[in-house]
């Protein structure tokens, strides 16, 4: 397809469509194409919704004629496969739903589709979203574009890779410790994670419920924008959604920039962060100087009890949420158990993976008598301190700003054995979901020819001065526009 | 030895919202396996629960009604444990910060003293679903209509003791909660579950012993019952110098006896900690004290009121507030009957109560309107009608052949109180009967009921019994 | 299993480090904003579709999910 649809972004494709400079099946089949040609190698997609897609591009295509379209009519987008889609196998990378086909859709999915969007398929994630390198999947590794031997990270690295590799314009992902920013920062691409309870839980299977929010993976921060109107707002089916309206993000990322000050933490810059990744970091810094932004060193007394105080409370839910998972209404059953205790041992003993029992076991253990003062309830106060110090430190700055993970891309494999050294990594990303504030990384340099990340958080509810500054940075920089080599169109 | 018995209930109280307490599913009892759980109910992956309004109005009703404390901030605790009637792997309820704390309820002892049992606070969580264990070769059939179904758990301080208090106190709560409008009390049903909480210590000894829970308590005979045998058991063992075990414990009604029970119960450690799909539940005082306003009088202030404006005795008040419905006939009645009220009790418990189990219905039910009852009373009480023929007319209503007054009228049942008339009526009998008539001449008094007997078989009963008693006098000794 | 119970240990220790931490009056958070539960209406909302859900269950027999027997 000779109009360059790769190096089109979801806004200028929601355009285009509009214009009539394609059609959605057109831009449908281009994809499903890329995914044929690609997919083997990178393992983006779990399920293709091939069918459905081109019907569904159809139908866009004849709302387009008619004048009757939405702001995503005919764009094809990908699901991470831990929303529910209706009468799509929904597997949240475990063998545990492999043959489990939802009766729903998720909120976030129904919104997208009545905004118009097509849905081309389901995205691979570490299963059930715990994992930074998308190497738990039930159904194999996601390899990074930009390196097949490299992990794109997780748990949302399918989707990231998909993006980042044009198999599709977007993707939605699922950010609880990290899992859009790190694999948006991994794969080239940028990534959003919303303010807790922007976007509806409903329908996105529960990992660590006070922490999980659904957000983006897209080429840049203008489709992020353009997605995220379409996804947020309250949903009466979700408790935690906040009852806020959902500012118009993508017109107001385009008014005029206005200055703000930008805190750097200081402790972010240690001997954990690869100097090249630190400098990629700092360069983009001088960006936002130079768009007059005020850059002011800050101190997060709390940053390294962050990790711990995540692995205690995202466990300990997730052992909880998990528990639903027995194979009696739905799921894998184990076959040939002589009694009800046998049944469960069994079925999920066969059903999880190992990074999943580990984090049960965790969990379980944190919440036990005997257990829950020192470790649950202990690391919700020390969340309550973190999070009190964000606060503290954003009545002095508009946003903080640094590097998204310490190192680029990692080998496939060089973590696996050691646990939290993994847990470790996450380091930069985990603070933000504790207090449930919103941020997202954006691509700002290549070490070594991996990308990385800038990542920027900003206070509750503030994701259009968030989305405004990475836009407004990728006006000056063309770091998001770079492809993975051998995914370049012209060298099919 | 002498034994103080200490008995402490947990009853679990379906409330009747018309919907589940975390989704929109019917709560309606009965319906076919599975229809009536949605995929909340089912603990699909991704669903959420969101709080039933009506669920958190109805245990405010109940925290008032009891003086409890009124928790300004609750929270919703995931309870965790396996068992396939379970769906999510953990129930909510509330642990730390239950919704009603605190409060109490007065009993009535049989030697007519009072006693206050305290509660220690009441909660909200929902119900699991039902195993069905007739044999799918050798399996259980899981139905989830039930699980979601808002349930207020009230524990009480361990005050009781013994099991005649348990069942006082366990009654008040039912006649309480049906009164309050937020459940029917149904035990058959299940929205009415005792649980009971039984040990035994030497008297005067501080200590509580060693407790045993008993289960499967479904109605008010049968948790006394319970209660008697397995204080009687647990002393036993002590006394031949055993060791009461804590356990759990199933009442088998048929042998009346307790033992043992298998499964979810065995020690578990339920590693409650707050749900994080749930926000705290913020209550303020013009929700509480526009509930208040919303309260129907209680049993206790309408048991009261009953002695002092009814003038009934304490037992007479008693049986009347157990049943609401029972009340409000009652009131109905003495209040259109001019304050007749032991009138109206000796009716409601007299021919009231037979037809009522004759047809085995709840008053409710009744066929014969208190309306009409007080009608009835009415024109017996103003001569209309004859006292005899009172229960006539009842069956009357009952059968539906319309009002007091229609069925008077077209029966033709006005009491005969002209003496002319009765006079007329006495000499004609006198006269047919003249060997009796000389039976009284010649002293024989008795015979005066004959001949009252055979002037009312004339008239149909419609005479004044009185008058017709007198003038038969009269006129005997008048010959 | 000896592979998930063997990295278990260095997860306790990372997560001991909390121990340290000074928390006297502090408030746990159950919640990172601070939010209270909106009430929902008491109407019965939901259709059945148990039909639809059991397509996915394992094991059903007369519309019953179907597990080992359940002791009492």
């Amino acid at each position: 397809m000779e109009k360059e649809i790769n190096k089109k972004t979801l806004t200028q494709l929601a355009k285009g469509l509009r214009q009539g400079q394609f059609s959605s099946e057109e831009l449908t089949q281009y994809y499903l194409e890329r995914i044929d040609l690609f997919n083997g190698k990178i393992n983006a997609f779990i399920t293709v919704t091939r069918e459905e897609a081109i019907q569904q591009a159809r139908a866009a295509d004849k709302a387009l004629a008619a004048g009757k379209s939405g702001p995503l009519t005919g764009v094809p987008i990908a699901h991470k496969d831990i929303f529910c889609t209706r009468g799509i196998k929904t597997s949240c990378g475990s063998k545990m739903l492999d043959n489990f086909i939802s009766p729903y859709d998720a909120t976030v999915v129904k919104r997208l589709k009545d905004a118009g969007a097509i849905m081309v398929g389901k995205t691979n994630m570490d299963e059930f979203a715990m994992g930074s390198s998308n190497e738990t999947s039930f159904y194999g590794p996601v390899h990074n574009p930009w390196d097949h031997d490299r992990v794109p990270g997780g748990s949302s690295g399918g989707s990231a890779a998909a993006v980042a590799s044009k198999l599709v314009s977007a993707a939605t992902g699922t950010d609880t410790g990290g899992s859009i920013r790190q694999p948006a920062a991994f794969s080239g691409v940028t990534g959003v994670k919303p303010t807790y309870g922007r976007v509806s839980r409903y329908g996105m299977v529960a990992f660590a419920s006070s922490l999980d929010q659904a957000g983006t993976l897209t080429q840049t921060a203008e489709d992020a924008a353009l997605l995220l109107e379409s996804m947020a707002g309250f949903d009466r089916r979700d408790s935690t959604s906040l009852n806020e309206p959902v500012p118009a993000y993508y017109d107001a990322i385009h008014e005029p920039w206005q200055n703000l000050t930008i805190g750097v933490p200081d402790n972010f810059f240690d001997e954990g962060l690869d100097p090249d990744n630190a400098q990629a970091v700092k360069d983009a810094l001088k960006i936002f100087e130079k768009l007059g932004a005020k850059i002011k060193d800050v101190h997060l007394d709390h940053l390294d009890l962050s990790v711990p105080v995540y692995y205690v409370v995202a466990p300990a839910e997730a052992s909880s949420n998990l528990s639903r998972f027995d194979g009696v209404r739905f799921g894998h059953r184990s076959k040939n158990v002589k009694n009800l205790n046998e049944f469960y041992m069994q079925t999920r003993g066969e059903g999880f993976g190992a990074e999943v029992k580990r984090r049960i076991l965790t969990g379980t253990y944190v919440l036990s008598a005997g257990y829950y003062d020192a470790y649950y309830l202990q690391a919700q106060k020390v969340r309550k301190l973190i999070s009190n110090e964000f606060m503290r430190i954003f009545s002095e700055v508009d946003l903080l700003a640094g590097p998204t993970t310490p190192t680029p891309a990692f080998k496939i494999g060089q973590k696996t054995d050691n646990p939290v050294e993994m847990y470790l990594n996450d380091i930069y990303t985990i603070g933000a979901p504790l207090a449930g504030l919103p941020a997202l990384s954006v691509p700002c340099g290549l070490v070594q020819g991996l990308p990385v990340g800038l990542q920027l958080i900003a206070t509750h509810l503030d994701e259009t001065r968030l989305l405004k500054a990475a836009h407004y940075f990728q006006k000056e920089t063309d770091w998001h526009l770079h492809i993975p080599p051998g995914y370049d169109e012209r060298e099919r | 030895m002498e034994w103080e018995v200490v008995v402490g209930l947990e009853i679990h109280v379906q409330l009747s919202t018309e919907s589940k307490i975390f989704s929109g599913s019917s709560v309606r009892y009965g319906a076919p396996a599975n229809t009536q759980a949605n995929l909340v109910d089912l603990g699909y992956p991704g669903v959420l629960p969101v709080l039933n309004q009506q669920a958190v109005h109805m245990a405010i009703k109940f925290g008032l009604a009891t003086q409890s404390e009124i928790s300004a901030r609750s929270v919703f605790a995931r309870k965790n444990y396996f068992y396939p009637d379970l769906p999510k792997g953990y129930q909510i309820s509330q642990y730390e910060l239950p919704i009603v704390r605190g409060g109490h309820i007065n009993i009535s002892l049989d030697d007519g003293g009072n006693k206050t049992i305290r509660i220690t606070r009441a909660h909200l969580e929902e119900d699991a679903g039902k195993s069905l264990h007739d044999d799918f070769h050798g399996l259980s059939g899981i139905d989830l209509n039930r699980a979601g179904i808002p349930l207020l758990e009230i524990v009480s301080e361990p005050d009781m003791r013994s099991a005649l208090e348990a069942g006082c106190y366990m009654r008040k709560i039912h006649t309480l909660v049906r009164y309050l409008g937020i459940s029917d009390g149904n035990m058959q049903e299940g929205s009415f579950r005792c649980d009971a909480n039984v040990s035994v210590r030497p008297k005067n000894e501080d200590k509580l012993g060693v407790r045993t829970e008993l289960k499967n308590l479904n109605s008010f005979r049968f948790v006394e019952k319970a209660i008697d045998f397995e204080v009687e058991r647990q002393i036993s063992v002590l006394e031949d110098n055993g060791q009461v075990v804590q356990e759990t414990r199933l009442y088998d009604s048929e042998k009346n006896e307790t033992r043992p029970m298998r499964g979810k119960e065995e020690a578990n450690d339920y590693r409650y900690f707050p749900d994080p799909d749930l926000l705290p539940v913020v209550i303020d005082k013009n929700l509480i004290d526009q509930l208040r306003r919303e309260l129907p009088e209680l049993p206790d202030d309408k048991w009261e009121r009953f002695v002092a404006e009814y003038k009934l005795s304490p037992s007479e008040a008693s049986v009347l507030i157990s049943n609401q419905a029972s009340a409000d006939y009652f009131e109905v009645v003495a209040e259109a009957s001019s304050g007749r009220a032991k009138t109206a009790l000796n009716w409601m418990t007299g021919s009231l109560a037979a037809a009522l189990n004759r047809e085995d219905l709840a008053i409710e039910k009744s066929k014969v309107d208190p309306i009409d009852l007080a009608t009835l009373i009415n024109r017996t009480e103003d001569g209309t009608l004859s006292s005899k023929l009172a229960k006539t007319v009842f069956e009357a209503l009952w059968e539906g052949e319309g009002t007091t007054d229609e069925i008077i009228q077209t029966r033709q049942l006005q009491q005969i109180t002209d003496s002319n008339a009765i006079e007329n009526l006495v000499e004609k009998v006198i006269g047919a009967h003249p060997e009796q008539a000389e039976q009284f001449r010649s002293g024989k008094n008795k015979v005066l009921g004959f001949f009252v007997g055979q002037v009312m078989k004339a008239c149909e009963g419609k005479a004044n019994p009185e008058q017709v008693n007198s003038i038969v006098r009269s006129m005997l000794k008048a010959q | 299993m000896a592979d998930v119970l063997a990295k278990l240990s260095d997860i306790v220790g990372l997560v001991s480090q909390l121990e340290a931490e000074d928390t006297t009056d502090v408030v746990p958070m159950a919640h990172p904003l601070d939010q209270t539960q909106k009430l929902r209406s008491d109407q019965i909302t939901e259709t059945d579709e148990h039909q639809l859900y059991q397509k996915n269950a394992p094991l059903v027999e007369k519309d019953l999910y179907l597990v080992p027997k359940v002791i009492e």
